[in-house]
């Protein structure tokens, strides 16, 4: 009976590994293949010889993609925007989260449903435009950065973070002098690290991806963040320099392998970033604050 | 007490928020980079004319912003442009924004799409009342027919892209020729022979797919071969399946037209021989280009200037004799020999001038001097002596400028974006000397051959459709969508044969029945109108 139970439970695992292994190669073989292609000869990518592994593999592509002035100049472009713009979402997305938890906040649900509301109605691009030409921030940083400057939906998981705090930490903090400004920083910030750095990652990803704001506001190239040049190289070649008709019909197509060479640039440092910040993904909540 | 305190911690965050997005406003507009220019240019005393131009940004030759060119048009026009180089794959969308929100730079690049919908709002300069200040246009465009299609009210709004000199692209029969010696077959000559050949090729090599079909889908397929084969509709990369027939002289609807049966026929006789590619309608680019140029395939009806740029070089690593060239030209059978090449000027990219400029005058004189021998040169070659030299009257990029780019995927275009210069700028006169100079032998054969079958008749240009009114195309947009929805969605099941032939002119009806006839009496009345 026993031993009947270790083989039964032997031959789960292993189909629960074979299972998990497939899912994995599902998941890592297209990264993957997108890099053979892109270290590959171009010709042998053409004739879709590309299967397991790279054809005359060289760093050339990469070369040329990192050499190309464009490019280089976006990707400190992106850097830009997405420092600035996390540090401001990460700080103004707090700042609303906070007394928007707090019982004791004045007209809390008042403003939370003004707040919410903007997630589901919204102008549109073209009052949107007219708004960011006003202001005059048309072709300036700020009308990358501003504009979003609070994801509703990231502001509601920090505030439901904020609630979870007991109402006893506040009273202690009461007792001992703190006012609230003082209880933000030196109590709740600090054990909202979790949260804030999952907030935080969150529009890091958004920033490094947001290609659409850059296109509509940005009107001088040399301030283009590095997805709206990727895009352009990607996409293009595909759809538009086909559809321009004769336009591009003299010009060659951009081939695969630079294609994916210049995905796997952007992607890179994302790529990097994620497994520092997901540990707090699993972390617990209140990770060591009022036990017992 | 505790109110108060509630209140003031509320204001706090409140404050706190404002100040810094009032910072970051403020600081906003210190550094924009167009007030700074705008003041920097306002000291100059030589005040040169400043126009910024909105255009598309291809990929295959990166716009940028500090160019021979534009230093050479400063030179000779005392013109400054300013180039707001917007990608190529969102450029609608911001044209879109930018002509709703009334905020069009000085120049824009639009197309006839745009011209039709937006010029009688009065966001564009209506070009005929300055005409007198263009002779060079006027020079440029006479004897060019098609531009009268741009116009709206018989007013022109924007300046079209004119041809000078190009290395002539179609769309032409391309197979492995070196198949043709090995098999020892006759070069084919007409369609049918085109289905003996391709026949011979399945006998030889079983596991080849002898015709690859299409690279966008079914329609593109019928486009290529339709007009040769008698018949018409889809050409090139038209979503609608107009098109003008010589035979007639006027306007008709290709799958609803007698011929078009034959066509379908003739596919549908491929497909069950084995010698259409089964995966025809759903072949993407990559998918045929990677047939061809692996072997796999030996025949398709595509763009000349794909065999020579990508099929050939990359099928010789693997096969040295192989080699795909132009056969034909096809005789259909009904004794005709004709196909299709594309527009010869490019009206779809045009210029337009905000009607907000302040020397409207100007800005004409300026735009016509794009077309004059010293713009043409200036924006396709760059500067004399500099970028470029003339030889036997000819210009030629200087041999230094090409050797710095000769080890790029594709030269000509690098060499392009260098000087800023060409078509993919914002050349309005285009001359592709460059190309004709550095190309591959057998790519300038075959535009000699294009050129020659144009001058004799067998090839002539697609054209583009007549202007429409605003109830027209309302009306042309309903109606093409329902007739094109009812072929698009039966057309594969003749050509792989789960439809029968013979309930083709049941088909036929049905299409007639959801309004071919006003379509085709939409077109031919805008085109009378012209």
């Amino acid at each position: 009976m026993n031993l009947k139970g270790i083989k039964a439970g032997k031959i789960f695992d292993a189909a629960n590994m074979l299972f998990l292994i497939a899912l994995c190669i599902t998941i890592l073989y297209p990264i993957y293949h997108m890099f053979i292609v892109s270290v590959s000869d171009g010709h042998a990518v053409l004739r879709g010889d590309i299967k397991l592994w790279p054809v005359s593999p060289s760093w050339d592509t990469y070369k040329a993609v990192l050499k190309d002035p464009d490019i280089l100049n976006s990707y400190k472009n992106t850097f830009l925007y997405t420092t600035t713009g996390t540090l401001i979402n990460v700080t103004l997305t707090a700042f609303c989260a906070y007394p928007l938890a707090r019982k004791k906040f004045y007209g809390r649900s008042f403003f939370a449903v003004l707040i919410i509301f903007t997630m589901f109605f919204e102008g549109g691009i073209i009052p949107e435009y007219i708004v960011i030409d006003a202001l005059g921030l048309i072709n300036t940083m700020w009308a990358i950065v501003l504009p979003p400057a609070i994801h509703v939906f990231y502001m509601i998981i920090m505030r439901t973070f904020f609630q979870q705090i007991p109402e006893e930490i506040y009273e202690s903090a009461y007792i001992d002098g703190a006012n609230d400004l003082r209880i933000f920083f030196r109590i709740i910030l600090p054990l909202s690290v979790p949260v804030i750095a999952t907030i935080t990652l969150f529009y890091l990803v958004w920033h490094w991806n947001s290609f659409f704001p850059a296109l509509m506001y940005l009107n001088e190239k040399s301030q283009y963040p590095m997805q709206l040049i990727m895009r352009n190289i990607v996409i293009a070649g595909n759809v538009a320099a086909q559809e321009s008709a004769a336009a591009s019909m003299n010009a060659m197509i951009t081939g695969q392998n630079i294609k994916y060479a210049v995905i796997i640039v952007t992607i890179a440092p994302i790529l990097v970033v994620y497994p520092f910040i997901q540990k707090y993904f699993v972390k617990g909540m209140m990770v060591g604050s009022l036990k017992g | 007490m505790l109110k108060t305190k509630k209140l003031a911690s509320g204001l706090m965050c409140t404050l706190l928020a404002s100040m810094l997005l009032i910072g970051a406003c403020s600081n906003g507009n210190n550094s924009s980079p167009t007030e700074k220019k705008d003041a920097e240019g306002g000291k100059q005393s030589s005040q040169p004319l400043k126009l910024s131009w909105m255009l598309e940004d291809n990929p295959n030759q990166p716009i940028l912003s500090d160019t021979p060119v534009i230093r050479e048009i400063l030179g000779q026009t005392n013109v400054q442009l300013q180039l707001e180089a917007v990608p190529t794959s969102s450029y609608e969308e911001r044209k879109s924004a930018l002509i709703a929100t009334n905020n069009i730079p000085d120049l824009l690049t639009v197309d006839l799409n745009d011209i039709q919908m937006f010029a009688r709002t009065g966001i564009f300069l209506n070009i005929s009342d300055y005409l007198d200040q263009a002779p060079n246009f006027k020079k440029a465009i006479e004897g060019r027919e098609d531009y009268k299609k741009m116009l709206v009210d018989g007013k022109l709004y924007a300046f079209p892209t004119l041809e000078y000199y190009r290395v002539a692209v179609a769309p032409q029969p391309l197979m492995r020729v070196d198949l043709l010696e090995e098999l020892k077959l006759e070069e084919p000559r007409t369609f049918d022979e085109l289905f003996d050949v391709l026949l011979a090729f399945k006998e030889a090599y079983p596991e080849s797919i002898p015709f690859v079909g299409s690279r966008r889908g079914t329609t593109y397929m019928l486009g290529q071969l339709a007009y040769p084969m008698g018949a018409g509709g889809f050409e090139g990369f038209s979503e609608t399946g107009m098109y003008f027939e010589p035979r007639e002289n006027k306007y008709v609807f290709g799958p609803t037209s007698e011929n078009y049966k034959d066509v379908v026929a003739y596919l549908n006789k491929l497909y069950s021989h084995g010698l259409l590619d089964p995966d025809y309608a759903v072949n993407t680019q990559e998918m045929a280009v990677e047939k061809l140029s692996s072997g796999r395939s030996l025949f398709t009806y595509d763009n000349n200037t794909h065999a020579v740029r990508l099929f050939n070089p990359a099928i010789a690593e693997i096969n040295p004799k192989a080699k795909f060239d132009i056969i034909g030209p096809l005789q259909n059978q009904y004794g005709e020999t004709r196909s299709l090449r594309y527009e010869q000027d490019w009206l779809g990219t045009s210029t337009a001038i905000s009607s907000k400029v302040k020397d409207p005058e100007a800005v004409v004189r300026f735009m016509d001097w794009l077309y004059s021998e010293e713009g043409m040169l200036a924006t396709n070659f760059g500067i004399e002596g500099e970028t470029y030299e003339m030889r036997d009257g000819q210009p030629y990029i200087l041999q230094k400028i090409l050797d710095d780019h000769k080890d790029q995927q594709d030269v000509f275009s690098a060499t392009q974006s260098t000087l800023g210069v060409g078509y993919l700028t914002f050349a309005k006169y285009v001359h592709e000397g460059t190309l004709a100079d550095i190309s591959e032998d057998l790519l300038i054969e075959m535009s000699e051959y294009i050129d020659r079958l144009t001058e004799e008749g067998t090839i002539r240009f697609m054209g583009i459709d007549p202007p429409f009114t605003e109830e027209e195309s309302e009306t042309l947009r309903k109606l093409e969508v329902q007739v094109t929805t009812i072929f698009e969605q039966n057309v594969d099941r003749f050509i792989m044969g789960t439809r029968q032939m013979s309930e083709w002119d049941a088909f036929r009806q049905q299409m007639m029945d959801a309004g071919v006839d006003k379509i085709e009496k939409i077109y031919n009345d805008a085109l009378s109108r012209l």
